[in-house]
């Protein structure tokens, strides 16, 4: 059957909605292939029906539809690709986990690069003078500005942005603004409390 | 200074600022805690808590994490302390101090500016007059600069030059005037020492800072059911430990219960149709003043309920008859009371109150049916208050070798958040234990005799090595472990019992935080009434007199800790101050 391949490539990454699969390079090219083979022998046939056996015109018909059908599916399965990608930059920033590049091929690679550095440039330009605005923070507009943690490490001093010193001494509470917090939870210096 | 406009002069000041929180271990403070972080959270002030539990802990924690603040807010700590000369703050730093523990430090009531103590001035506190304390302090070269406080320091300074004047023509005076005004001064000086005697003389407790809090939170329009909840249990917490005069008590508990009905009103009318699932209703109903019942047996919780316990005597085989007869004649069955609460039978469940209630009188146990606050969340079982306070006692008393005391105060913290009823359950549980440890410590105390008079006082020494001493090795639960065992002493003891009514106990537990040290906590005496205790006074005096070292000073000064070793000495020595 036509475009078989094409229908399994796109179901593909259907049933992994929620990660990026590997790139599927073997699928892509057994497509290309069928797409070679249905255009030679259209060609083929295209000519005898110029040169006047109208019985071909039917199959040459049903050839083109699967050809046209395959390369919807193709562009369906890059499309969707490259639009997970860039959901990737938002959530991950600039740099890739090791796990998600490993899956990506080389020209999708250069596309991430691209659109961070678009992405980037556009950040640059709005906000006011040296200020730029991160918009990959707070996606969705948070509940509190503020959140509460408790120091779990002696880490000493730690200044925030806005100049004020927090001793952030094992045991104690803190409410701090979100942004700042983030990274030092990450480190496991800081539990959020609720 | 006070402040009595706690939303102009206190909260609009912080507004926008950081601020640095210095908290006490104990349950009305976390529970003013929680008031004020929720008060922050919305207005979205960063702040810093540390949790403090004795004076040198404060000292400490404050060198360690001033600089983040100017703005300085003591939790039940601290209004007892001369505050500028504890802590050699820098001059922009100020403090805001809600304390219950009484008598505030005059110094920290006439400062101007650098302390501010939250509240209003209570008349019956007998605070005395500046001019008694800091009045003629003009001529102060020659005193022993006992005083060196703000107060003093500003105003005068235009008027040095006078001053000079005026001591240079004194000087000139006749003899027979410079010893009139010697004596006068001596006289004054005498007279001084006296008025701060007589104030400085007995620690107590004052209405507690959790509702302070929550009026704070109400005049800034944000109180809400949970909010009232937290200052309850605040307030709670002092009556169940007999911190406040029952008048006092009567006062809040008004307080309370009307907020509860303006709140209750205002979810009505409010057209707030918050779903019945998570909502908390807030009840003040009759209601048995037995510890935990509904978390527990009634049979058990009849056993370790103090009242209960020292009225039926039921450390004796008699006293148990005297027991399963109550019960006989209350028509309860002591297989039903065997049960867990909820496993028994539901009408008796629901007719307990009632069926109490009917036999209190014969059995001159009035006090077992009283007023309290009841809690509910959506459809799960409900709390009391005592409850709560029962839970956050043992959750903050729980600091052993591995746990340090700091994570105690989290988890009893935590207990106070709306959606962690599994936390408040197992503190529930750990109370149990605790109550059993009392209550088991308490039976052994009086078989062995181990309360003595001492001609002044009662004592009971608890020797180290004693297996539960994990459970009241802390001051919280020693001060339950004390008043029980006051209270069971008194009720056995019936012909001498008129005596030992007029007497303090002084009790002694091996600390279970430090080894080798031991706390020591004086209970005023039970005929008194009125939780006032002049025994603080007489610890510092003991130690100063036999050279002890008190390893940590709580804020609460009757609780103290010192090394085992030193014991006999200092209760000899505390003994002959007493006599």
């Amino acid at each position: 059957m036509f475009a078989q391949k094409g229908v399994e490539l796109v179901q593909e990454l259907e049933r992994a909605r929620d990660f990026l699969p590997p790139f599927n390079e073997d699928g892509v090219r057994q497509v290309l292939e069928e797409m070679r083979a249905l255009f030679e022998e259209n060609q083929r046939d295209a000519s005898s029906a110029v040169a006047g056996e109208s019985e071909y015109i039917t199959s040459v018909h049903i050839r083109h539809c699967a050809l046209e059908r395959n390369k919807r599916c193709l562009m369906a399965y890059l499309y969707n690709r490259l639009e997970r990608i860039k959901e990737h930059r938002w959530h991950f920033g600039s740099v890739l986990p090791s796990d998600i590049k490993a899956n990506i091929c080389e020209p999708e690679a250069q596309f991430f690069i691209k659109y961070s550095k678009s992405l980037a440039a556009y950040m640059k330009s709005i906000g006011e003078g040296s200020y730029s605005l991160d918009l990959t923070q707070n996606l969705k507009p948070p509940k509190n500005l503020y959140i509460q943690v408790k120091c779990t490490t002696e880490f000493g001093e730690f200044e925030t942005e806005d100049g004020d010193i927090v001793v952030l001494k094992k045991n104690s509470l803190h409410l701090l603004p979100r942004v700042q917090c983030e990274l030092l939870i990450a480190q496991g210096i800081l539990e959020h409390v609720s | 200074m006070f402040l009595s406009d706690l939303k102009r002069e206190f909260y609009d000041v912080i507004l926008g600022k950081r601020v640095l929180i210095f908290v006490n271990f104990d349950v009305d403070a976390i529970a003013s805690c929680r008031i004020l972080q929720y008060l922050l959270l919305c207005d979205s002030i960063s702040y810093s808590i540390v949790p403090v539990q004795s004076q040198n802990d404060l000292i400490s924690a404050y060198k360690e994490s001033c600089e983040q603040s100017n703005h300085i807010i003591l939790i039940n700590c601290g209004g007892t302390l001369d505050i500028v000369e504890t802590l050699e703050p820098s001059e922009e730093k100020i403090f805001y101090i809600a304390d219950s523990h009484r008598p505030y430090d005059v110094c920290n009531i006439y400062n101007d500016g650098q302390v501010c103590i939250l509240g209003k001035v209570n008349e019956k506190e007998d605070i005395p007059t500046y001019e008694d304390i800091f009045g003629n302090d003009d001529d102060d070269d020659e005193d022993e600069g006992s005083n060196p406080s703000d107060g003093e320091a500003n105003g005068d300074d235009d008027d040095e030059e006078e001053v000079r004047e005026s001591k240079s023509k004194r000087q000139k005076l006749d003899p027979a005037e410079m010893v009139m005004r010697r004596r006068e001064k001596r006289l004054w000086h005498e007279k001084r020492k006296e008025i701060l005697f007589n104030y400085m003389q007995f620690s107590f407790y004052s209405s507690s800072t959790a509702l302070l809090m929550f009026e704070l939170a109400w005049k800034l329009s944000r109180d809400s059911n949970d909010l009232l909840w937290w200052a309850i249990i605040g307030v709670n917490e002092q009556q169940l430990l007999g911190k406040v005069e029952s008048k006092t008590s009567v006062l809040d508990n008004g307080k309370l219960q009307s907020h509860m009905i303006r709140l209750a009103h205002l979810s009505q009318h409010g057209g707030e149709s918050t779903g019945t699932k998570d909502a908390l209703y807030i009840t003040h109903e009759k209601d048995l003043n037995l510890s935990m019942y509904r978390h527990w047996s009634l049979l058990e919780s009849l056993k370790y309920s103090p009242q209960t316990a020292s009225h039926f005597q039921l450390w004796t085989l008699k006293g148990e008859k005297k027991l399963n007869e109550f019960l006989a004649e209350l028509g309860l069955p002591l297989s039903q009371c065997r049960q867990k609460f909820n496993s028994m039978d539901i009408e008796l469940r629901n007719d307990l109150r009632a069926i109490f209630q009917k036999k209190v009188e014969k059995y001159d146990l009035e006090d077992l049916v009283e007023y309290s606050f009841n809690s509910q969340y959506g459809f799960r079982p409900k709390n009391s208050a005592s409850d709560y306070v029962y839970a956050l006692i043992a959750l903050l008393d729980s600091a052993e070798k591995d746990k340090d005391p700091a994570d105690a105060f989290h988890d009893a913290l935590e207990c106070l958040s709306n959606s962690k009823m599994d936390a408040v359950y197992k503190g529930i549980e750990l109370a149990k234990l605790q109550q059993m440890a009392i209550g088991k410590e308490v039976h052994t105390c009086l078989d062995m005799g181990h309360v003595i008079s001492a001609g002044p006082c009662l004592y009971a020494v608890i020797q180290d090595g004693t297996p539960d001493a994990k459970y009241y090795g802390y001051p919280h639960s020693l001060l339950m472990l004390g008043q029980f065992l006051l209270k069971a002493h008194i009720s056995r003891a019936r012909g001498r019992g008129l005596r030992a009514r007029e007497l303090p106990l002084i009790i002694s537990a091996p600390s279970a935080s430090r080894p080798s040290h031991c706390l020591l906590l004086g209970l005023p005496p039970l005929s008194l009434d009125s939780p006032k205790n002049l025994i603080g006074k007489a610890f510092e005096q003991a130690a100063e007199n036999t050279q002890t070292e008190i390893t940590s000073v709580f804020f609460d000064s009757s609780v103290i800790e010192i090394n085992s070793e030193c014991r006999t000495n200092f209760l000899d020595s505390l003994f002959s101050l007493l006599e």
